[in-house]
């Protein structure tokens, strides 16, 4: 920009204030003047001097893009208008475009404020145009879990408003083939891009196997990622893999596993707190002490240590809190005020006190060097009891008895009784039946009588089948009277007064009231040798 | 109550039964008929089922006559007549644990109408009508 002094033909001054007014009329007030341009040139004109000199510049608002090395950003400079153009929303895009940046980089917001911004004509540095597009890391390997197991302890609600503090879990039971935990794979992740477009490879997510030791499970045969029951037992989940075990190990059973109702087989290496139940389908195994609780088993209860029931449950009965009842053995080594139901044998290697307890089997006390003393209660044993001692001197009364009870002779005469009602019932159904079809083709007759022949068919049926089981039943008791013909209530030191001994050996009944202390003695056994006189002690 | 207990006839049958001995007389049993709804009555003794009775029996041994002013004087002697004399006395009974298909099946291909519900000695333990086999279709048995 120049300013040219011409000869005037009325010679006045021009002050730098007049010089500033006249570059305003002519549009040029934003530009770039030189420091003090205008004092120079009334200084020039004061003197005179003519000529043309330059005064300042004029020039376009500068844009420039700068894309890092990195391609991660791109950053924007602009320089603005002296005077001249400044720069346009076309411009900028060209500029952006020109330097090959993506739209889906370049920032909407920033891009929308710097637009708004250029009408001011701004000075601008660094400013953040454009970023790269980040790639998504891949998730990691993770496990699926597939079947609800016990990660929750809280008493379940047994109605409205009301909970079993005692009932808070379950302890869950898998059969084989059972889908327990998927694995899914690590991810490949989302790959970004920088500012120009270019890819930005993504991280995949961290792989993770299986655990090595998987104990009853097998991976399944169509899909390495999942993993399924091999057998029947409780499953027991990691992080990254899952056992599953046949038997339920509790350390104890206490406020901390509540009531144990289990599909299996469980240990308790401890003991279990009083008025708990512990029921199983298979074993239970207690290595310690049994307080007052109730242990219901479809197999074997073995407790290393004694049950402990309550002093003031003078009868114990099937509602008794204290309760043992198994369908095979149940072994202990003490027993006290208990009620135990049992269809096989019971090993007690101390003493019973104060104890109801009916078992199909045989009763042991004493194995093992132990006491085995029978001090109170009932104790009937099908199958015959072998002893130590049997009352005390204190003369407790104390009831034994072996053989048939009663009740058996009366379920096998029911049994039989029934299975003849049952057996002529199915008898007239099939004179019935038979007449039915003497009276003509039933074909013939209609819906009907084809509906009446398949009832009365039906029915017969469904009584042979009743038949059938009574039938078994029947057999069975026979059995169990059977194998009592030479059972004995034996005891091999000491009998006290007080003790009653009753065997039935299904052909006659031994009875024994012991009136004074006697040593070594056996009542029932093989019926030539019951010679134990009514009423009198063995001498 | 368990699908098996529901079979029986235990579950639908009337436990209260209405008796009546060998010895009573057509004129009390013709004044029992005329009180209650039922057709059939027990007989027993000493608890014991002997025999049936129905009020078509009663019917079948009275006069059309009595109590009118056509009566005979044969008329009243009949109602000096015993139970033991007109009660059927081939029985078809079940028991308790019977099903109730075989029940419904002697009910009907004996064409009689109600069962009489005897123990193993023989004693009355109840009485099941085609009445109660049919309510028992329509509504189901009862719960205890």
């Amino acid at each position: 920009m120049f300013a040219e002094l011409s000869p005037a033909a009325k010679r006045r001054g021009l002050s730098a204030s007049q010089l500033q007014e006249l570059a305003r009329q002519s549009g040029l007030e934003l530009c770039l003047f030189q420091k003090d341009a205008f004092q120079s040139i009334e200084k020039k004109s004061s003197k005179g001097e003519l000529g043309r000199f330059h005064v300042g510049t004029r020039s376009d608002a500068q844009l420039t893009v700068t894309i890092a090395k990195d391609g991660l950003s791109a950053t924007l400079d602009l320089e603005p208008a002296c005077g001249g153009a400044p720069v346009s929303p076309k411009g900028l895009e060209a500029e952006l475009s020109g330097k090959g940046i993506v739209s889906r980089c370049v920032d909407k917001k920033c891009l929308k404020d710097l637009l708004t911004e250029l009408k001011q004509n701004p000075k601008l540095q660094q400013r953040v145009i454009a970023n790269a597009i980040d790639p998504v890391q891949g998730s990691d390997a993770s496990f699926e879990v597939l079947v609800q197991h016990c990660t929750q302890i809280r008493p379940k609600e047994i109605e409205a408003g009301r909970v079993d503090q005692k009932d808070i879990r379950d302890f869950i039971v898998v059969e084989p083939g059972t889908p327990l935990m998927r694995r899914h794979p690590p991810g490949e992740g989302v790959p970004g891009t920088t500012v120009t477009g270019s890819p930005i490879a993504a991280k995949g997510g961290a792989d993770r196997a299986f655990e090595k030791k998987l104990d009853g499970v097998n991976r399944d045969e169509d899909n390495p990622d999942l993993l399924v029951a091999e057998i029947k037992g409780i499953p027991f989940f990691t992080d990254n893999g899952v056992k599953v075990e046949p038997v339920l190990t509790l350390k104890n059973v206490d406020v901390s596993t509540g009531n144990v109702d289990f599909d299996g087989t469980i240990n308790i290496t401890g003991g279990i707190d009083s008025d708990f139940a512990v029921k199983a389908s298979g074993d239970i195994m207690v290595k310690g002490l049994v307080e007052r609780s109730s242990l219901i088993a479809g197999r074997n209860i073995v407790i290393g240590g004694g049950v402990l029931g309550d002093v003031e449950d003078h009868e114990p009965s099937l509602t008794s809190t204290t309760r043992l009842q198994a369908e095979e053995i149940i072994s202990a080594k003490f027993i006290s005020n208990t009620y135990i139901e049992s269809k096989g044998d019971l090993n007690i290697k101390e003493y019973i006190l104060n104890s109801e307890i009916n078992i199909r089997g045989v009763a042991n006390l004493g194995q093992e060097g132990g006491e085995g003393r029978l001090l109170g209660g009932h104790l009937h044993a099908e199958r015959g009891v072998n002893a130590n001692i049997l009352g005390s001197d204190g003369y407790i009364k104390t009831k034994v008895s072996a053989g048939c009870a009663p009740e058996l002779r009366e379920t096998l005469a029911k049994q039989m009784s029934e299975r003849t009602r049952r057996g002529n019932e199915c008898f007239q159904l099939q004179g019935i039946l038979e007449k039915l079809v003497q009276s003509g083709n039933i074909e013939r007759v209609g819906k009907i009588a084809l509906a009446k022949n398949q009832k009365i068919q039906n029915t017969i049926t469904a009584l042979q089948t009743k038949v059938e089981e009574l039938d078994l039943t029947i057999n069975e008791i026979e059995q169990r009277v059977e194998s009592v013909l030479s059972v004995a209530v034996k005891s091999e030191k000491q009998v006290y007064p007080g003790v009653i001994i009753n065997v039935d050996n299904g052909a006659h009944q031994t009875e024994y009231f012991c009136e004074r202390e006697t040593g070594k003695l056996s009542v029932g056994g093989e019926p030539e040798e019951n010679k134990e006189p009514k009423g009198k002690s063995d001498e | 109550m368990s699908e098996e207990q529901i079979l029986t006839v235990e579950s639908i049958m009337s436990a209260e039964v209405h008796t009546v001995i060998p010895e009573t007389t057509l004129g009390e049993l013709k004044e029992v008929f005329e009180r209650v709804h039922y057709h059939h009555l027990l007989v027993h003794e000493k608890d014991v089922l002997v025999g049936v009775v129905s009020d078509r029996d009663v019917a079948k041994y009275l006069s059309p006559f009595l109590d009118t002013h056509n009566e005979r004087s044969d008329d009243r002697q009949q109602l000096k007549l015993n139970v033991a004399d007109i009660m059927t006395r081939e029985l078809i009974t079940v028991d308790r644990e019977t099903s109730i298909d075989f029940a419904s099946i002697l009910l009907l291909e004996n064409n009689i109408s109600c069962l009489p519900v005897v123990k193993e000695n023989g004693e009355i333990d109840g009485i099941l009508s085609w009445k109660d086999i049919l309510k028992y279709h329509v509504y189901g048995a009862e719960d205890e």
